[in-house]
């Protein structure tokens, strides 16, 4: 049932959501993959390119067309021409040596009918006489890449009728919605085999697990992706993203067995931001969807969006792009709409973190300072102890919290929040560290009557883990009622962070990342670790 | 099998029977019934639970099991109405609140006596000046109104009755009045101070 579904998959796929599980096959089979295209801009006409394990270099075109082959009416409609250009064009990526011969594919979910077939052969003999290309044109068709995909041990996937009904769940879903990642994430680790103690796998069973289950991710994802419903898309990717880590830290695999299915994730994330982004860009309001019931939403829509926005303009910066139109969008878009970010719950943290430390960045120190302390004023002023309208923990949703509100007709959510809060002192900390210390004096009769909470998971790459079932540590920490100024101050200045796992320590963005889908990870040692690398604190 | 409802039944459950019995066990609980209802989302039964008070002493707990073993014949279970079936659901609840209500005593006795914090009598009766002594070791805290927020008294059926009878018969007695007025005028004093050291300083 499973290969059926996969069959189904590839067929109804489109480019743009069978180039990520492409890439994964790819590298899979040993390649690395060193370009992929964000679909709509034709960038150098080359959808990816790989270095193959003999050293070749392979550029493939990806196309899917509306029939069950593709036809010499579609080869002749510029097809042809494309994939010319493909084979005759030269490689040119910063990563590779200039003037390197490469092997040009045509890979499609597709066969090819057979007028198709003799023009390639054609096109072929006439650039070999030509002394053109001795390479030529070759294709992937529709049979290969299924068998592709079954070498990637579709078997492996959890077969369970509960696994199997959440994955055809998020397969058939419309995309529209919102991602159940908790079934997502139960399948992924269903998958790596997560819980297992035993040490008798083999390496390459462990990197078949790991290709196994970015294949059924993107298989879960594939209506969101069709949907281009890009925040649940980057979502469910970060959850990959942060099984495949987890996966690498806890059998301690080598960098090649997991970078290139790392990468590829992180390539997909970052192009689906950017797709975000120009979205935003074309669009003159917020609304989505049916639009009388929508105003209920769109703070939240807002929140994530300017979370994403201020992570995509972080990475840019952190990757040294050269400031374009996107960045100036991106700064436009955070100063107009900040002021409708709305705090949920805990939840919303990780957002309006990713926004005060992108406008940091961006628009200077006042306006972020302001939104981190109005956000622990929130807190600290909700969160006392005989509060009657807490804010909710951060492990919560914003779906679970709204649905649990009147207005839906929801029951009361059976869990105490007031007196309680989990990234109040993040929050305090990072004031500290700008030594604003007359609001951190002004808050800090509130702060102390809210016990604060955190979860150290135990081993450390439990961070990954949507939920860690078992061991770890609950601390529950009283503040000190009088509290000297420099004391805090050490606390806050301490930034060794070690909770944060090994292989996110040299990729803070990506971070950040996690904890706008995993909040309730945002503890004050990992904010105050992130805010040694992203912020501007003061010295 | 024979028709079923799952989706109606978890929805029934969720809105009818699991308030319902929540609130059977939470009555059950005397005076534990007002604590917060935590759950703890990670770690399970295997995680270290650690409270950090605000001296720097950490206290570690383990969780502990509350469970009620029910038999039931689907026989009867077929003949019952609403009502003896919500009875005996409620009999469940309570006797799982009951269950729980023992094992905080325990807990709570077993926390007192670590802090020292018992009162002895020495064999002498109650009294209700006993009582002021009491309170006087405990930290109160006053609401908006600044009215104070008195302890709960937790005692045995026969001492509790005995006690309103003492507390009743103190409230005419002008000594006893003035002595329970300083002592909440004392305590405050120990509040405001309390409060007022909430402070960052420096």
């Amino acid at each position: 049932m499973l290969e059926r579904l996969v069959e189904y998959w590839l067929d109804s796929a489109n480019e743009r959501s069978f180039q990520g599980p492409f890439c994964q096959m790819l590298a899979s089979q040993g390649h690395t993959i060193v370009h992929m295209t964000r679909h709509g801009e034709m960038e150098m006409g080359k959808d990816v390119i790989s270095v193959a394990p003999d050293g070749v270099i392979c550029a493939y075109q990806l196309k899917t067309v509306a029939g069950p082959r593709i036809t010499l009416s579609d080869w002749r409609n510029g097809m042809e021409s494309q994939l010319l250009d493909l084979v005759v064009q030269p490689v040119v990526h910063p990563s590779l040596p200039k003037g390197r011969l490469h092997r040009s594919y045509l890979a499609t979910n597709r066969d090819i009918d057979e007028p198709v077939q003799h023009a390639i052969a054609g096109m072929n003999t006439a650039l070999r006489r030509k002394r053109v290309s001795r390479n030529g044109l070759h294709t992937v068709v529709r049979g290969e890449m299924l068998q592709m995909a079954r070498s990637l041990q579709t078997g492996l996937w959890p077969s369970e009728q509960k696994d199997t009904i959440s994955l055809l769940s998020m397969f058939l879903s419309d995309g529209r919605g919102s991602l159940p990642l908790p079934k997502l994430a139960d399948l992924i680790e269903g998958v790596l085999d997560l819980n297992s103690r035993s040490s008798r796998t083999t390496r390459s069973e462990k990197k078949r697990r790991l290709a196994s289950a970015a294949l059924l991710s993107y298989v879960a994802l594939s209506n969101y992706t069709a949907a281009e419903n890009y925040v649940r898309e980057v979502q469910g990717l970060t959850v990959l993203l942060a099984y495949i880590l987890a996966h690498a830290e806890k059998h301690q695999l080598c960098r090649a067995d997991w970078e290139s299915a790392y990468k590829v994730v992180t390539r997909s994330i970052y192009d689906r931001l950017m797709d975000l982004q120009k979205e935003l860009s074309q669009r003159s309001h917020l609304v989505e969807g049916e639009p009388w019931s929508d105003g209920v939403f769109i703070g939240a829509r807002a929140t994530m969006c300017l979370g994403y926005m201020g992570i995509l303009g972080l990475w840019r910066q952190a990757d040294g792009i050269e400031p374009d139109a996107t960045d100036d969008h991106i700064r436009d878009f955070c100063d107009s709409y900040r002021k409708r970010l709305e705090y949920w719950g805990e939840s919303a943290t990780p957002f309006a973190l990713a926004l005060f430390w992108y406008l940091e960045n961006a628009s200077g120190a006042i306006t972020s300072d302001l939104l981190i302390r109005d956000l622990l004023h929130v807190l600290c002023t909700n969160n006392k102890p005989e509060s009657r309208s807490p804010v909710p923990s951060a492990y919560y949703t914003y779906e679970e919290i709204i649905e649990h509100l009147p207005p839906l007709g929801g029951l009361p959510i059976h869990d105490a929040f007031a007196g309680r809060s989990q990234t109040a002192t993040a929050l305090l900390h990072l004031l500290v560290r700008r030594n604003l210390k007359q609001s951190a004096k002004q808050l800090w009769p509130d702060y102390t009557q809210i016990m604060h909470e955190e979860y150290i998971p135990k081993p450390t790459w439990g961070f990954y883990r949507w939920r860690c079932r078992a061991g770890g540590t609950n601390r529950m920490v009283h503040p000190v009622l009088t509290q000297q100024w420099d004391t805090l101050r050490g606390e806050a200045l301490e930034e060794r962070g070690r909770m944060v796992p090994r292989l996110l320590r040299s990729h803070p963005i990506l971070l950040l990342l996690v904890l706008c889908v995993y909040p309730h990870r945002l503890a004050a040692q990992v904010v105050r670790w992130l805010d040694s690398k992203l912020g501007k604190t003061w010295e | 099998m024979l028709p079923d409802f799952p989706a109606l039944k978890a929805k029934f459950n969720e809105r009818v029977i699991h308030p319902r019995m929540l609130a059977v066990e939470v009555s059950r609980m005397g005076p534990f019934a007002a604590s917060p209802h935590m759950i703890i989302h990670e770690g399970g039964s295997d995680a270290i639970n650690e409270v950090v008070h605000e001296d720097g002493t950490v206290d570690h707990s383990s969780l502990a099991k509350a469970e009620v073993k029910v038999e039931q014949d689907l026989r009867e279970l077929e003949k019952a109405t609403p009502a003896a079936l919500f009875d005996k659901l409620d009999k469940i609840a309570g006797e799982m609140g009951s269950k729980m209500l023992a094992r905080n005593m325990e807990k709570l006795h077993s926390i007192l006596e670590a802090a020292d914090r018992g009162v002895d009598m020495r064999g002498k009766p109650l009294t209700a000046d006993a009582v002021l002594d009491v309170w006087r070791g405990m930290l109160i805290s006053f609401d908006d109104r600044g009215e104070p927020r008195m302890p709960t008294v937790i005692a045995h059926p026969d001492t509790a009755k005995r006690l309103m009878e003492l507390l009743e018969k103190a409230k005419n007695d002008e000594g006893f009045n003035r002595r329970y007025l300083e002592l909440i005028e004392q305590k405050r004093m120990e509040w405001r101070a309390r409060e007022a050291s909430r402070i960052l300083v420096g």
